[in-house]
């Protein structure tokens, strides 16, 4: 092994050690469980095959279930979970979420070499850690979802694409088209990758680099064999199938979120809204480095060499990048109801311009000192950068959706500015303990926004007791219960007045908060 | 994929390129390259106390007890507490909530509490605290508690709770009136329904009469006191259940209210109104009985649950 590959698989498995420790105590949030469901039975459709099941029996058995998404991932979850909890015996939850955790550990690798082809393997490794030490993204990267997925899909697409441009190699341009396809299995966002990568390969052609159109073509071309091959629900029916997975998300339903004290849920959305959301989440050491890395390309080239300038204009591919998927929340009609993990993919990009900026810096300081250790001046002002980023990361676990930055003021400081406070459900698990030690047998929880396939799942894994049940949806379910928890967010207020008149008091016995802002509040029947 | 790799940036070269530029001369920028990096250090310095006040400055189970201690003390029955900051009232009234009855949680406005008490954490004020309220910090601390004292409306007539008891209720259909009946804790009326609940009117809970206008444009509710003691003034609270008012619909609701025959107020609720306050001058009946009659209609009246509050006051 050289150095390269060696501090390549020492970043992947920090990485991936870091995320396991929260992997293991996340809520599980609403589309997780549905994920986990679809995992099982698109894993299935391989048994099926195996046993000769027809293939059109199969798919239509298998695959039917949320078809309203590409089948990449959820088919990785469930592979995972058949592999390390059906032949290694472990956690369900965590099984499932192990291919978000290893594509995550991945983007960091991905990170360090896009550093290193810019001359700065330590900036790579850097922005590997600001990209990981951001409590949003750690949320989400811990998941059984799309959005983290996604955002490593959209940067390896583009590091690809870079690598194609500088080194002129086809299988470069070949790994961009079946990356572009890959991703397009996890999620539609990437749709936006070729015209924007298209504008940046005539960037680079219009200030005379010789950029190969190969790469554009691989996009176009195998982008969608990927895609067909990949999900055998449109193997069948297909112009059907493809056009009703497209109109769902063309006509996809607004859900609530707050944002500055209003609840949207409706467009038009204000512009504002992923700048001011982005600059209240990230980590401010972070968000300062990344706009200091952009404001310093006005005046400076990003990397010395010329051949690769030329080539590949990293400094504009960069900040495209990093600039687009929040734009992308500026059209009109675009959703807002997910906050931070629609515009995920500009993270890893924001991170790589800050960490390039901060070698930079650490560069020029140690040259104002005249420092005999320059390496110890990079260290520490890496130290000042990830340390507050990784301290209010751990700090905000498992509530990572309800932190806000210094800016703000964290968590309070985020509700004191009416910032959405969370959503999907997932924050009741912080209150399983309690509820564990302390319900009488057979309690019936009215468990509001935390899905009935949630609760299956935590009683299967034995997180929460198997005699909790569940009872539903709405008003009849808090008729029906003993215990009621409403989940904070603005437009589910009208619950907790519901639990209020049908339980004839509005005194809750118990109130999961993070600095006093109330997450889950808890009322019991007959409790005054 | 990964061809193999030479580490691209060697440090050496670093070196190398910074001693030429100090051989070159003083750099213009390494002052501000060196106050850069010191901002960059004390921002991150800033981060990690912002974590640690965070957490040190929410209020702890002893923070609340001697808060508790202090309030429960002065406490008198027909108090008012209120939590401030706002989001905090889950655990003000997980707390106190022995103190605060379901009707004054749901109150329409805090006007008739002459004794306000301010339960508040991060120094925040609540809005029911503000001036003419003379307020006096009883207890200080991560939680701070402040008694507040300031004039208290008198209620005489609470229209909301004599509905269902005394109230008269019909639509009126192209001049003719189609009367409501009574049935199941409601006035079941041809295509409405009015009847008492908790409704989220603005995101705030509210015990309110939940009235909305006939389904038919242009016909109208009307509900109708009579013989009921009126004070100086009519004070009135509307609003469009939360829910609908989101994204439903959005067509404009009128209310009208007459004493003894005569238009007093006339108010138009809209989606983006809250809840909305009307107040009509009764003093020329201060005292008296006399027949109030309200009328609610609405041009676009489907998912238009509107519900409202009204008093007569001194």
């Amino acid at each position: 092994l050289n150095r390269s590959r060696l501090y390549a698989a020492g970043i992947f498995v920090a990485a991936f050690v870091f995320l396991l420790l929260g992997a293991r105590s996340e809520g599980i949030t609403r589309d997780e469980s549905y994920y986990f469901r679809a995992g099982e039975s698109y894993s299935r459709f391989f048994i099926d095959l195996a046993h000769h099941v027809p293939l059109r029996q199969a798919v239509t058995a298998d695959f039917t279930y949320n078809n309203e998404h590409p089948a990449l991932m959820k088919m990785l979850f469930g592979l995972s979970w058949r592999l390390f909890h059906g032949v290694f015996g472990m956690n369900d939850i965590l099984a499932f979420r192990l291919p978000t955790l290893l594509l995550c550990a991945w983007l960091c690798v991905l990170l360090f070499r896009f550093g290193e082809r810019l001359g700065s393997p330590v900036a790579g490794a850097i922005a590997a850690a600001l990209t990981l030490a951001q409590p949003q993204l750690y949320f989400h990267a811990q998941l059984a979802c799309f959005d983290a997925p996604i955002m490593v899909f959209w940067f390896a697409v583009v590091y690809a694409y870079f690598r194609a441009l500088e080194s002129k190699q086809l299988r470069w341009a070949i790994a961009t088209g079946l990356l572009f396809g890959l991703s397009q299995g996890v999620k539609f966002n990437t749709l936006f990758l070729p015209p924007l990568l298209l504008a940046h390969w005539i960037y680079v052609r219009v200030r005379g680099g010789k950029a190969p159109i190969a790469p554009l073509i691989a996009m176009g071309v195998l982008g969608p064999l990927v895609f067909f091959a990949h999900w055998p629900w449109i193997w069948f029916d297909t112009v059907h199938r493809v056009r009703a997975y497209l109109a769902f998300h063309l006509h996809h339903w607004h859900y609530n979120f707050e944002f500055l004290g209003r609840n949207y849920n409706n467009p038009p959305y204000p512009i504002s809204f992923p700048w001011v959301e982005t600059a209240l989440t990230l980590p401010v050491v972070t968000l300062a480095l990344a706009i200091g890395g952009m404001v310093r390309l006005v005046r400076n080239r990003l990397v010395e060499d010329t051949d690769v300038e030329t080539a590949t204009r990293p400094g504009a591919l960069l900040v495209a990048n990093a600039l687009v998927p929040l734009l992308i929340l500026n059209l009109p009609g675009a959703p807002i109801f997910g906050g931070v993990k629609h515009f995920l993919a500009a993270m890893p990009f924001l991170a790589l311009l800050g960490s390039l900026a901060l070698v930079g810096l650490a560069d020029a300081a140690a040259d104002a000192i005249a420092a005999r250790r320059r390496e110890l001046v990079l260290a520490g002002l890496a130290l000042a950068a990830i340390g507050p980023a990784a301290l209010q990361t751990a700090y905000a676990h498992p509530d990572g959706l309800s932190f806000y930055n210094s800016l703000a003021g964290g968590f309070a400081g985020g509700a004191d500015l009416g910032m959405n406070r969370q959503f999907w459900g997932y924050s009741p698990r912080s209150l399983f303990g309690w509820m564990n030690a302390s319900l009488p047998k057979g309690a019936r929880v009215y468990f509001h926004d935390l899905a009935q396939d949630a609760h299956a799942y935590y009683v299967r894994t034995g997180v929460l007791r198997g005699d909790i049940s569940h009872t539903g949806l709405e008003e009849p379910a808090i008729r029906s219960s003993q215990t009621a928890i409403v989940i904070h967010e603005k437009h589910f207020n009208y619950y907790e007045y519901w639990i209020w008149q049908l339980y004839d008091t509005a005194r809750p016995v118990r109130v999961y908060e993070r600095e006093g802002v109330p997450l889950v509040t808890v009322y019991q029947r007959g409790k005054p | 994929l990964e061809p193999e790799l030479e580490l691209a940036y060697d440090p050496r070269e670093r070196r190398q390129q910074s001693a030429a530029i100090a051989e070159a001369g003083p750099a213009p920028n390494k002052r501000k390259a060196l106050w850069l990096a010191l901002a960059l250090v004390a921002l991150g310095v800033g981060d990690c106390a912002r974590v640690v006040l965070g957490a040190e400055l929410a209020p702890r189970e002893s923070d609340w007890q001697a808060a508790s201690d202090v309030l429960r003390k002065g406490f008198r029955a027909g108090d008012l507490i209120v939590a401030a900051p706002h989001w905090s009232d889950p655990v003000v009234r997980m707390r106190f909530g022995d103190l605060i009855p379901l009707d004054v949680a749901t109150r329409a406005d805090a006007d008739r509490f002459g004794t306000v008490w301010e339960v508040s954490t991060r120094r925040a004020s609540a809005p029911e605290t503000a001036a003419p309220a003379r307020c006096t910090t009883v207890h200080d601390g991560h939680v701070r508690v402040r008694r507040c004292e300031k004039p208290a409306a008198r209620v005489v007539t609470d229209f909301g709770k004599q509905i269902l008891q005394q109230a008269r209720a019909a639509i009126v259909h192209a001049g003719h009136e189609q009367p409501c009946e009574y049935a199941n804790g409601k006035l079941a009326c041809p295509g409405t329904s009015i009847g008492e609940i908790i409704g989220e009117i603005d995101y705030e809970p509210r015990r309110c009469i939940l009235a909305p206008p006939p389904f038919a444009p242009g016909d109208v509710l009307r509900i109708e006191w009579n013989d009921v003691p009126l004070g100086r003034t009519i004070v009135g609270y509307a609003g469009i259940h939360s829910f609908y008012a989101r994204k439903a619909a959005s067509g404009p609701v009128d209310i009208r209210i007459s004493v003894a025959g005569h238009e007093v107020t006339h108010s138009t609720v809209n989606n983006a109104d809250g809840w909305l306050r009307f107040e009509a001058p009764t003093s020329d009946y201060d005292g008296k009985r006399e027949n109030v009659r309200l009328e609610i209609s609405s041009p676009q009246p489907s998912d238009r649950k509107l519900c409202f509050a009204l008093e007569a006051r001194d």
